[in-house]
């Protein structure tokens, strides 16, 4: 039926009514007539945080103009959050970036230039010419890749695959390393696979809610929501919550505990002693399905080595462990007393104690949730895996309701930055890049010579600012992230390595971010459902979206950025002759041939996408993103982390891995829903099936306050922005809703300081000075002696404050605790 | 698919105005083609499926006193 | 890096000068010959090395009227201060927007409540979706936004 034939009945329809009613409305049935065409609903996960809602996108014509939340979908059920609901506008800021920009003087590349509008040709030509020296002058380290957990999946593989196949360089990075490393770290020390052995699932089944430190309620509201959900509909569900100060979590609260920075681990351990002292620990589980081990200790603070912390530190980066039994387990655990918990932790005893037993109950179900708190940490790893141990002493794990489950921060930081590899040491399904079997199966998958893929782990995100100060990296290709505003000290470590002058760092994104506006080329980039794409939730569920509209003016998507880049390169000049003379299929082929049309990711036809708009595979005349997909998915198979056919996931709302024979696993390591499992608990992940309890120590915080710098700062997102509000920014609702970030104090600190809420002040730290507004009410309420940030403001650019300490483990930073002052402005 | 346009005629409690016409707007092919002075709107509804399940949804919209069919277009596919 | 500072300030300028003459020419795919483009990032003409004074808190009206949606199934803004708490014990909001309320305030979506009137779980934090509108955001910080859905305003 034709628009007009539709819009006539409706117009018929209307008049019928309204001489019912009695009123004439010509004008109404004049623009009943004029409406345009219906809007076209399709699916595509929220371009958000890692909760991974579903959305259903309304477009007409080549515009997006309406989202709403998928009632189909599991995970969000007809519901989103503020952000999620104003996705139709993410991409329609004025400012959208259409043409690469060149920093240019005269006419052509100059570091001092200004950005100037430049053809992809000019700036893939320039750009390839920057990679040839860097890797001529520096060997693979030279040039460097940061990519980040909104990647899509074939997006995260191709980068890997030019980077650890074609340029043989490991120095590529997510910056998922700043967000889940300690979460991947602890999961691989204690189960030997990475991510939940859960689901969401577990939040209608548990009895009990622990958050550690997570704000749930602003930064992952649909599960908040489902949490809300359970407590209301089962009013003796119990919610525990800790944080360094109070937030929105606490409304839901029944024991809301406020401690000081890193006592979690005195607590965590508390906790542990507890269960081992009032006989709660499941001995029957512990023997059969656990091993104790005992952590390295004194490990130091991931800083520069010629740091002071560094050489005073025992065993700096040591992530060795030693075997030792339950015994001595209980031995290290007893020096964390109720009294030291209280004491280091500044919570009630009878505060700590409820918490204490609601793990020690046997008969309830227990959910702890945690994200930043617990992996931005300097010994997030250590925290990590303690929780673990708290599940895993109790027995209380891969049961429905029994559940600990790390919560992500990006959308994809399961499904490309983890799943896909896309760190410094790691290929696909977890394995790495250090493992002589590892590198053969990929080489194999990826039909490369033995040999081709180095052995050597790249630099970590850290690492990788200081490279490229300390000029060992000379280029650097940061794709969908912000890192100048959300990456630590970027005044002392990253600014200095974009601006110094041996260096060209190229960016590629929709908007100019403040790192856009600090880098030699910007590259516009297509985002969202302006390209095909695939994300990974945090509970492993894979899900896909078409293309829906077109990308503006120039805008190229990352994904045909890579591709295109890798022209503009033969195996000749990357390879050494006595590489590629094992190859001599690959001589005079460029890396695009080599790793892209290579009869494997170019082997499914254009036609078998089933939307019309698809323009990676209309450019490179092949189905590109299933090419991808399936030549990544042999990594998988066969190896627990399965994923289903590529087809498959354009038509469901996702699936959790493994996926066999069609059918998701909802909970790991037990028979009853995983098919990798041989009984009803099997940590197959570890040779023996058996899970590490592992003790780790207490360790302080890198740095405390003192008198110079007498508060603690900490730093994190809020509900109307994502990250570094790139996009939400943008949206004018959202910006009005939470328009500018501010330093939420005690007033009693403020007080003390000559402020009262509202003032003007300069927070300063060793590293930097930062200016903002003091707020001593609002939805955060600080304890005496520590203030909160949010980082999402690109005009008040805290991280600058912050120290680039890591856990060394893991390498991911610590946003949470750093020291500072406060003063008045003026 | 068929294709259904319906028009309908919904009697308002005056106060509850605004936010009838709030949610009316917010469902899917629902159309406010005008308000008479005694408080009567003038809405059509289309789509595919058989738009007259989604007038029961409509009764229960607080300021809504009742909902009246005045007509009902099926298109058949072609 | 301070020449960079100043390069940048300089080429803003310039960009200034030349989006005055030339402000209509479409973002065509331009030779190497093409002028500096007049972009910043949200920290606006403030380079990264610097900081500018730091906006008044955001402050909301007491009281407001109802803000349009601008399209279909978009959550319903809040039009006054949104401080109201939400506890498990009560739900403030409820108080003007729920199904008893005395008051002409719009009530609360009806999928949002259960079959006896109580408030769904996984809607009962009104905030997670609801926002407020700040009334002295300067408009120079707001980006202009292109969006527009038929029927409604922009």
């Amino acid at each position: 039926m034709s628009i007009d034939r539709r819009q006539f009945i409706k117009a018929q329809a209307a008049l019928a009514a309204a001489s019912v009613a009695g009123i004439s409305l010509p004008a109404h049935l004049a623009k009943a007539a004029q409406a345009p065409s219906r809007i076209l609903w399709q699916k595509a996960p929220c371009r958000f945080c890692g909760v991974g809602c579903s959305v259903l996108v309304g477009t007409q014509g080549n515009r997006v103009v309406a989202t709403q939340a998928d009632p189909k979908s599991p995970v969000n059920q007809g519901r989103t959050c503020v952000k999620g609901y104003f996705l139709p506008k993410i991409m329609y800021g004025d400012d959208r970036l259409q043409q690469p920009l060149l920093r240019m003087k005269d006419g052509k590349f100059h570091k001092q230039g200004d950005l100037t509008p430049v053809s992809w040709d000019t700036a893939f030509d320039v750009m390839a010419s920057k990679w040839k020296k860097a890797l001529k002058d520096k060997g693979p380290n030279g040039v460097g890749m940061f990519g980040s957990g909104q990647w899509t999946i074939w997006e995260g593989y191709a980068a890997v695959k030019m980077m650890k196949a074609g340029f043989r360089s490991n120095n590529i990075e997510p910056n998922a390393r700043h967000c889940m490393a300690s979460a991947v770290v602890g999961f691989l020390r204690a189960f030997g696979i990475d991510e939940p052995m859960g689901c969401y699932d577990d939040f209608e089944h548990a009895d009990v809610f622990v958050l550690w430190g997570s704000n749930a309620a602003e930064m992952h509201p649909v599960l908040w929501q489902r949490m809300a959900d359970r407590k209301l509909s089962h009013p003796q569900t119990e919610f525990h919550v800790l944080s360094t100060f109070e937030h929105r979590s606490f409304d839901m609260a029944d024991n809301a505990m406020v401690m000081k920075p890193q006592s979690d681990l005195v607590i965590l351990n508390y906790i542990a002693n507890y269960l081992i002292e009032h006989d709660a620990v499941d001995q029957d589980f512990i023997k059969e399905h656990c091993n104790f081990t005992k952590a390295a200790e004194d490990i130091g603070y991931g800083l520069r080595p010629d740091h002071p912390l560094e050489k005073a530190a025992a065993n700096p980066g040591d992530g060795s462990m030693s075997p030792i039994d339950f015994e001595a387990y209980a031995t290290l655990m007893s020096e964390y007393t109720l009294e030291k918990a209280h004491q280091m932790s500044g919570v009630p005893k009878a505060q700590l104690e409820s918490l204490a037993k609601a793990y020690a109950d046997p008969d309830t179900k227990v959910m702890s949730l945690w994200c930043m708190g617990i992996n931005q940490h300097v010994r997030g790893v250590w925290a990590n895996n303690a929780i673990y141990n708290l599940h895993l002493l109790t027995g209380k794990i891969c049961q429905p309701g029994n559940s600990p489950f790390s919560l992500t921060g990006q959308p994809s930081a399961c499904g490309t930055a983890r799943e896909v590899g896309t760190f410094a040491h790691r290929l696909p399904a977890d394995m790495l890049v250090a493992n002589d079997k590892h590198r053969a199966l990929a080489e194999e998958i990826w039909q490369l010579p033995e040999g081709t893929i180095n052995p050597k782990p790249g630099p970590h995100a850290v690492l990788q600012n200081r490279m490229l100060k300390d000029g060992e990296t000379n280029v650097y290709w940061v794709q969908c992230n912000n890192n100048m505003q959300a990456g630590p000290n970027t005044n002392e470590e990253a600014l200095p390595g974009y601006l110094n002058p041996d260096n060209f760092i190229v960016v590629s994104d929709p908007y100019p971010t403040v790192t856009a506006m600090v880098a030699d080329l910007v590259l516009p980039t297509a985002m969202w459902v302006e390209k095909e794409g695939g994300t990974g939730n945090a509970e492993r569920r894979t899900h896909f979206w078409h293309q829906m509209v077109t990308a503006p003016g120039g805008s190229r998507s990352d994904l045909w950025q890579v591709m295109e880049f890798c022209k503009r390169f033969t195996a000749d000049e990357v390879w050494p002759p006595e590489l590629l003379a094992k190859a001599p299929q690959y001589q005079g082929k460029t890396l695009y041939e080599v790793l892209f049309a290579n009869e494997q990711v170019d082997r499914f036809p254009r036609e078998q996408c089933l939307s019309p708009l698809n323009d990676e595979s209309d450019h490179f005349g092949y189905y590109v993103q299933k090419g991808l997909f399936e030549e990544y998915a042999r990594f998988g198979r066969g190896h627990a982390h399965d994923l289903d056919d590529f087809d498959n996931y354009h038509t469901n709302r996702g699936k959790r891995w493994p996926v066999v024979d069609g059918k998701e696993t909802r909970w790991r390591y037990t028979n009853s829903d995983d098919p990798y499992a041989s009984a009803a608990v099997d940590f197959y992940g570890k040779g023996d099936g058996k899970a590490l309890i592992i003790a780790n120590p207490y360790e302080p915080p890198v740095e405390s306050p003192d008198e110079e710098y007498d508060l603690w700062l900490t730093t994190g997102r809020v509900l109307e922005h994502w990250h570094t509000a790139t996009m939400t920014g943008r949206v004018p609702e959202l910006k009005q809703a939470y328009p500018n970030a501010k330093v939420y104090m005690h007033a009693n600190d403020a007080k003390a300081r000559g402020l009262t809420h509202g003032d003007e002040i300069i927070v300063t730290s060793r590293r930097g000075e930062v200016r903002s507004r003091v707020a001593t009410k609002g939805r955060n309420r600080c304890p005496e002696g520590l203030v909160f940030m949010a980082f999402f403001d690109a005009s008040q650019l805290v991280n600058k404050l912050l120290i680039d300490a890591t856990d060394p483990l893991s390498k991911e930073t610590d946003f949470k605790k750093c020291a500072v002052n406060v003063r008045k402005v003026g | 698919m068929d294709y259904h346009v319906a028009s309908l005629i919904l009697e308002l409690t005056p106060s509850r105005r605004d936010t009838v016409l709030q949610y009316i707007n917010q469902l899917e092919g629902a159309e406010v083609h005008g308000l008479s002075d005694d408080h009567q709107l003038v809405v059509t509804l289309e789509g595919e499926q058989n738009v007259l399940s989604r007038m029961e949804a409509m009764h229960t919209i607080p300021g809504v006193i009742s909902v009246s069919l005045v007509s009902h277009h099926i298109e058949p596919a072609c | 890096m301070k020449a960079r500072i100043q390069n940048q300030l300089s080429a803003m300028l310039a960009a200034l000068v030349i989006t005055l003459v030339g402000c209509s020419e479409p973002a065509a795919n331009t030779n190497s010959s093409a002028a500096p483009a007049n972009i910043h990032s949200l920290r606006g003409k403030t380079p990264v090395t610097e900081q500018a004074p730091a906006p008044a808190l955001a402050s909301y009206p007491g009281k407001g009227t109802m803000i349009a949606r601008t399209y279909q199934h978009q959550p319903p803004l809040i039009p006054h201060k949104p401080d109201y708490p939400i506890t498990m014990k009560r739900n403030m909001c409820q108080n003007c927007h729920g199904l008893d309320a005395k008051i002409d305030a719009p009530s609360t979506h009806y999928s949002h409540f259960a079959d006896d009137s109580e408030l769904k779980g996984g809607f009962y934090f009104c905030n997670s979706c609801h926002v407020a509108q700040a009334e002295n955001v300067e408009s120079s910080s707001i980006v202009g936004n292109q969006f527009h859905a038929p029927g409604y305003p922009q």
